[in-house]
């Protein structure tokens, strides 16, 4: 039978400069061979219309570019704590295995919970989940015996669970006590028997926490029969515990409850890392694998905070997810080392199988001292965020909100196709809890130059429109900014955001803001900018992590989980965080919508002399009546001043948006919920405002306020006012001569 | 996400005999609607994902073929090529008047 083709990649990061390698990862299907191409990216595809720039891409030789054979490389999805063992669990006086455990989709069927059972070769031993019912797996070599009791678990309870397990009598007791707080449950227990005899030996792999162990038929170990839920202090004996000692082990915290455990794992140490550590003395450390979700609250979570860190012991438990996916740990295909003579821009890797393709991007940035005045910020954070946004596939109400028929492509389809490749922030574990953490080392089907107009694919118009002037300018990333500081900004004089910068770390937010006190210049030609507070995580780059604890509508809410864990900050809205977007860029996002786009209209403070420069040559009133996205410079998603949430005081609000659809009054009350209901014909609420204000350092920064701005950039040839407007301003910010505040 | 966002329903009073609404619709598929057709197309567009009408990108951004995901689920699709598109806006229409049949039983755009 002929597989349809298919061909995905990632690379190990998203920026790279001259001189420096990146490695990508390949996996296909179909076709012997699939082909690889590098190219510099220059316009994206668009569409054919009269506002569109023709799709351009350069290819570039290199010693990569080359037929690769077809070689399907899988993805083990699934999160876990892996700890090393390499001599199995001792049985020799039995065992004894417990935890607390609060499952959340007991119809996922086996999971383990914990132990070194491996359904690949028959070895070892667990407890586990079998259809919600307690059991324990024990493989023999060459077969695998399950013991199933007669305790079935509680979805979204938390449960203290044990077995023992005496391998020369075959005797298996199970016990089960209900934790929560405030509700009398009746302690259970079960006593079965294993009818054949068992192996001596209990695994020679590792012991996993949160799932099974497998290897796959290259020989990769991996997660198996993973467990969906929240688990704490898991345990082990080396011999069987009494029925007294057992009623003991579901306390959390303090010391190890009953002494000479075999190993004792406390989650509540290095929550901010990936680290497990075994309290027994013992050492038996582990780490998690696929990122399961930490700084969640445990079965003593009292209410009294939503901060791990002034909580910690409160904060003992790990979610786990089958669909944790932190990195497809993909073999490396190739790895290309960027020439010297590279210039800055936006680049990928282009594989073709068949008729199916894929787009790796990257950034190159400029050889340190060779940058230029100006540098397009590419908003990657936002990108990790978004990546594999699988609600607009798979969500009803997609369609609703977006107020048009959704369209998808072969590339979006892969999410159905291979949804081992993970969700977005936006979208839910298969037990309905949200996606907190998201990686770009995986396959990313919405960061690519086609495909919908939206994120780094909407990004190239801002790229196409600078080469189509024929500007000097580099591209960095928000990582960049993040792991480097102001330092990645100093060497420009101009900083260009892209269309949608939505998420931001606190070491982005302070970056960007230091260098316009400094003098530097921001032009935001984009909207719904540096809403979300974001972590990136502490040393692997790509992996972004967002909780969204003010806005329950849409967070699967979760009360304790108030603060990030890669870095203990409040997560949630920068305004949430007392720093509202209004306070740097003067506009802060108000609503959106995506069925139709607007217009703004000059106010009479665009004809206040400061802003003289922006509108030179521009007579018109209304700016952006035109554009390749619903037809209109202003939509998707706006912003507006706000004095309230500290639009600065001499800030002027050059223009403004009006006459927006139905669907941005929607997208207020029912999604974001962050106002009262709206009327869309009023103008004081649904609207996009245009802002320039001047920084005390000599700097200034200029906003539109809008996604939709740079559709509109094409029109007619890239002549046009939003054109002029947005080359007006960037004229006058590469000028050195200092901006004066206006009570100089 | 939680699936916080429930079918809407449909108001008293919106039903086959409402062409007005369907004309309203021709004019103008996007932007501003009367509280009637928005509330209507609201219905339309919010029933479940299983079965749901999606335009599937044939051409760069220039040809759309009608889609369908699947009854059940896991969700598959299956493209419909004998309803290929070169506009947006005759793939709205055509999508309206199939859910108008099939909500109300008759073709509000057949030739009278």
């Amino acid at each position: 039978m002929n597989v349809k083709a298919a061909v995905m990649g990632y690379a190990d990061r998203q920026s790279v400069r001259p001189g420096e390698p990146i490695e990508f990862k390949v996996s296909s299907v179909g076709p012997q061979t699939y082909r690889v191409d590098i190219v510099r990216l220059i316009a994206p595809e668009v569409g054919l219309g009269d506002d569109c720039p023709d799709f351009k891409e350069i290819e570039l030789d290199t010693p990569v570019c080359s037929d690769y054979p077809t070689e399907w490389q899988p993805i083990h999805p699934g999160s876990a704590v892996r700890v090393p063992l390499s001599d199995g669990l001792p049985l020799r006086k039995g065992i004894t295995l417990s935890a607390n455990v609060f499952p959340t989709l007991l119809s996922a069927g086996r999971q383990g919970i914990v132990g070194t059972y491996c359904a690949t070769d028959d070895s070892g031993v667990s407890l586990i989940l079998e259809d919600g019912a307690l059991a324990l797996a024990v493989g023999r070599g060459d077969s695998t015996a399950i013991v199933t009791s007669s305790i079935s678990v509680i979805e979204h309870r938390w449960t203290a669970v044990a077995v023992t397990y005496e391998p020369g009598t075959g005797t298996v007791e199970f016990h089960a006590a209900g934790l929560e707080r405030q509700r009398l449950e009746v302690e259970l227990s079960s006593r079965e028997r294993l009818e054949e005899a068992a192996p001596g030996s209990t695994g020679s792999g590792n012991l996993y926490i949160g799932a099974a162990r497998a290897v796959d038929d290259r020989g990769v170990e991996h997660t198996d029969a993973c467990f969906n839920g929240r688990i704490e202090r898991p345990r082990v004996y080396a011999r069987t515990l009494d029925r007294e000692d057992i009623g003991a082990l579901s306390a959390v915290a303090g010391p190890t409850a009953v002494e000479d455990a075999f190993a004792d794992w406390d989650f509540s140490i290095g929550i901010d890392t990936e680290s497990v550590t075994d309290v027994s003395g013992n050492g038996r450390h582990g780490e998690t694998v696929n990122l399961p979700s930490r700084a969640v609250g445990g079965s003593n979570w009292a209410g009294q905070t939503d901060n791990w860190q002034q909580g910690t012991e409160q904060y003992g438990a790990i979610h786990f997810h089958d669909d944790d996916v932190d990195d497809a740990r993909w073999c490396t295909t190739f790895t290309l080392v960027v020439p010297d003579d590279w210039r800055s821009g936006c680049y990928a890797a282009r594989l073709r199988a068949d008729d199916a393709e894929f787009y790796v991007p990257f950034v190159v940035r400029a050889a340190s001292g060779k940058e230029s005045d100006v540098v397009l910020l590419l908003s990657t954070a936002t990108y990790g965020a978004y990546a594999n946004l699988r609600l607009r596939v798979v969500f009803p109400w997609n369609e609703l909100i977006h107020g048009r028929l959704t369209v998808l492509d072969d590339t979006d389809l892969l999410m159905l196709r291979f949804p081992e490749i993970g969700g977005s922030t936006y979208d839910s574990h298969t037990d309905g809890s949200t996606v907190v953490y998201s990686s770009m080392r995986r396959p990313v089907t919405n960061f690519r130059p086609k495909g919908r107009i939206y994120k780094f694919c909407q990004d190239l118009l801002l790229v196409s429109w600078l080469e189509e002037d024929g500007y000097d300018f580099d591209v960095i990333t928000d990582e960049d900014v993040h792991r480097e500081g102001l330092a990645a900004l100093e060497p420009y004089r101009v900083v260009i955001s892209s269309s949608h910068p939505e998420y931001t770390s606190t070491e982005m937010f302070d970056a960007t803001e230091e260098h316009v006190r400094q003098g530097g210049r921001m032009m935001y030609l984009g909207g719904n900018g540096w809403y979300w507070r974001i972590g990136y995580h502490p040393t692997r780059s790509g992996i972004v992590e967002v909780r969204r604890p003010d806005a329950p509508r849409l967070w699967a809410a979760d009360v304790s989980q108030g603060h990030l864990s890669f870095s203990g900050e409040r997560a949630g809205t920068w305004s949430w965080a007392g720093r509202p977007p209004q306070t740097f860029l003067g506009v802060g996002f108000i609503t959106q919508g995506f069925d139709e786009c607007s217009y703004y209209r000059r106010t009479v403070a665009s004809n206040d002399e400061r802003a003289a420069f922006i509108f030179q040559g521009v007579d018109d009133e209304l700016i952006g009546d035109f554009g390749l996205l619903m037809g209109g410079a202003a939509g998707y998603e706006i912003d507006r001043a706000d004095a309230l949430m500290g639009t600065p005081r001499h800030a002027l609000v050059l223009a403004s948006s009006e006459g927006h659809s139905n669907l941005y009054d929607l997208m207020v009350t029912s999604l974001v919920d962050s106002l009262p209901p709206t009327n869309p014909d009023d103008p004081d609420r649904i609207r996009a405002d245009m802002v320039f204000y001047e920084s005390p350092g000599g700097g200034a920064v200029f906003s539109v306020g809008s996604i939709a701005w740079s559709g509109s950039l094409s029109h007619a040839r890239y002549d046009n006012n939003v054109a002029a407007v947005s080359r007006n301003v960037l004229n006058r910010f590469l000028d050195p001569q200092p901006f004066r505040m206006p009570s100089e | 996400m939680s699936d916080f966002l429930k079918r809407p329903r449909l108001p008293a009073g919106i039903d086959g005999s409402r062409l007005d609404l369907w004309e309203e619709f021709h004019r103008q598929p996007f932007g501003k609607h009367s509280p009637d057709l928005q509330a209507l197309l609201d219905y339309m567009r919010g029933g479940p994902i299983t079965g749901k009408y999606f335009l599937k990108l044939t051409g760069p951004h220039s040809e759309w073929t009608l889609a369908r995901f699947s009854d059940t689920f896991p969700l598959n699709t299956e493209t419909l090529p004998e309803h290929v598109f070169t506009s947006i806006e005759d793939a709205e229409f055509f999508v309206f008047r199939r859910r108008w049949e099939e909500m109300f039983g008759a073709d509000p755009g057949a030739e009278a």
